[in-house]
């Protein structure tokens, strides 16, 4: 069961600010969800291996090959906030 | 517009359709069924797109699409559109790239015209967790047209465009597709680049074509399936799909699993019977497997893909790209608001969920866990295919549910994805074939078929939708009425 003081670990893990309403509608929502999921608890996988990818390719890399690559104009295109060609971002060290 | 792919790219390359009237024809389309939700947007440059495409004509090429146009759905992204993924936080998203997949469309000469409507980061089985409001179902509007790739199967139902792309993650290719009529395919993991597809759970999403034909699934398929460079999962298959469709399913060995025969509706059932007889008819073997995990494939599939997803999302925090909450200077509780600004609801629980999983004391009851029963999944099919060419399954256990009826209840929710998820799961091909109607209060609903094949045996998938096409005179492939 995910309590109250466990939900406001999960928000600031996910980096989520969430209303208060929202945070006791969610909490409830993923403690029903839990719930269902303890369908697989019961199941026996002693000496399963785990399958995190549905395809055994391994270390595949790509031609090392020049090629047509985004401009720094197009990147920049997608910016939020831009100044003087650069990305711009809150302040994320202290003076 | 309601011909076939295969009937417009022919017309073009006998010079009797011209690509930049098709673009029209779409559009107006597009308008007069604006009222579906189909489209978040148009593609600004779709005309010139057209106009290109005959320069082409003119220049000798005979591109497979030839002036067909298309909806890719809105997470795959094309230079100068919007890719919004049915999201607030990328609502004035401007690709700078496309994606390979619609690339590979483009050069086989179709026209991008518009973005199709979808689950916010492809997360729902309805389309109505779209931040853009909910896609319509056209056999009955006051329903879902399933999800998550709504809008794009509803662009190909209501006759908007032929062909559509949308991607499936747990089922969100085939589930719209039963639910709106049409054919619906999702390939093999690894046989369509994900390169430009926005990601929600990188080990299952895969892109793949809505159709009214199975000849038209062929054409696309073949179009748009191979290796690519920029995905370093993408598999080097040469696509076959259009040979495929003369192939005789004699002799095939179809086995109809068990556990996915109860619980279902009777128009389902019905679809189901009919379809064993069908093929019967058609000279293959037919007879039923149990396959004991399928009860617990919603379970894991959900704990592999909000793990992902908890992680593909962490990108979107307001720093680079995408929208960012005003007013908040902290670096941290800016993301924090922007994030809580620009998710809704079922992200944020998915999130959410991912978070928790693979959060420190959890990981193993339950992230480690499912990908342990992700295996069993996978292994249970591979004994199936054993003993049988091609699985057969309801696409969904219900047909269209109405707009706003299993919103509030989340596990309901993740229930209709019973049948589709064990195919992303295990890597393997699905399509959902049209294959009956149910009535319910007054309207002709349409229900699919699911037919699932081993990896890499796309192909034969492909056969068995144009043999099934071919005994049944097209019965199930009827325009909705608009």
């Amino acid at each position: 069961m995910i309590d109250a003081p466990e939900m406001e670990h999960l928000k600031k893990l996910a980096r989520l600010s969430l209303t208060e309403e929202e945070t006791a509608h969610l909490q409830g929502d993923l403690n029903r969800i839990l719930g269902y999921f303890e369908k697989i608890s019961g199941l026996d996988t002693d000496g399963v291996e785990e399958m995190p990818r549905p395809v055994a390719l391994v270390n595949v890399t790509r031609s090392d090959e020049p090629g047509d690559l985004l401009s720094s104009g197009d990147v920049a295109s997608v910016a939020v906030e831009r100044q003087d060609g650069f990305f711009r971002v809150p302040r994320t060290v202290d003076q | 517009m309601f011909e076939s792919a295969t009937t417009l790219s022919a017309a073009v390359l006998r010079g009797e359709r011209r690509p930049t009237d098709l673009v029209e024809e779409a559009l107006s389309a597009a308008e007069a069924r604006a009222h579906l939700g189909a489209l978040i947007s148009l593609v600004p440059d779709a005309r010139e797109q057209a106009a290109r495409v005959e320069a082409r004509l003119a220049a000798g090429e005979t591109p497979l699409l030839a002036g067909v146009p298309v909806v890719v759905k809105d997470n795959l992204n094309l230079r100068g559109s919007r890719t919004t993924c049915g999201s607030r936080i990328l609502s004035s998203y401007v690709s700078p790239y496309t994606a390979t997949v619609v690339r590979r469309l483009q050069d086989a000469g179709a026209v991008i015209v518009a973005k199709g409507n979808m689950d916010e980061f492809a997360m729902g089985s309805s389309n109505e967790t779209s931040a853009f409001g909910p896609a319509r179902n056209p056999w009955d509007v006051s329903r879902v047209p399933g999800g998550s790739s709504g809008g794009s199967a509803v662009a190909v139902a209501a006759g908007v465009v032929p062909l559509s792309l949308g991607s499936d993650t747990g089922g969100s290719i085939r589930q719209p597709a039963a639910m709106t009529g049409v054919y619906g395919f999702k390939p093999t993991y690894g046989r369509v680049s994900r390169y430009g597809l926005v990601a929600y759970a990188s080990s299952l999403d895969q892109v793949g074509p809505f159709a009214r034909t199975a000849s038209d699934l062929a054409l696309s398929l073949d179009a748009i399936v191979g290796p690519d460079d920029l995905d370093a999962t993408s598999l080097d298959t040469a696509p076959r799909f259009r040979e495929a469709l003369a192939r005789d399913v004699r002799g095939l060995r179809f086995a109809f699993v068990r556990e996915a025969l109860a619980g279902n509706t009777s128009g389902v059932d019905a679809a189901m019977a009919r379809t064993r007889e069908v093929l019967e008819g058609l000279g293959a073997t037919v007879t039923e497997v149990s396959l004991p995990t399928l009860e617990y494939g919603v379970a894991a599939y959900y704990l592999v893909a909000t793990p992902e997803a908890s992680s593909n999302l962490a990108r979107y925090d307001g720093m680079v790209y995408g929208s960012r909450a005003a007013g908040v200077r902290e670096v941290n509780a800016s993301m924090s608001a922007t994030r809580g600004e620009g998710f809704g609801t079922e992200v944020k629980r998915r999130v959410l969920m991912g978070t928790y999983a693979l959060s420190s004391g959890y990981y193993d009851a339950y992230y480690s866990k499912a990908m342990k029963v992700r295996r069993l999944v996978a292994d249970d099919l591979a004994r199936a295919f054993a003993d049988a060419d091609v699985l057969v399954t309801p696409t969904s256990p219900f047909p269209a549910f109405r707009i706003g009826e299993r919103m509030d209840d989340p596990v309901a929710m993740y229930a209709a994805d019973v049948d589709t998820v064990i195919a992303n799961l295990a890597g393997i091909p699905a399509v959902s074939v049209p294959a009956g109607f149910e009535t319910l209060d007054g309207r002709e609903l349409p229900v699919g078929v699911q037919f699932l094949a081993p990896a890499l045996a796309d192909e034969l998938l492909v056969s068995v939708a144009a043999a099934f096409e071919a005994a049944t005179s097209g019965a199930f492939l009827r325009e909705p009425p608009l």
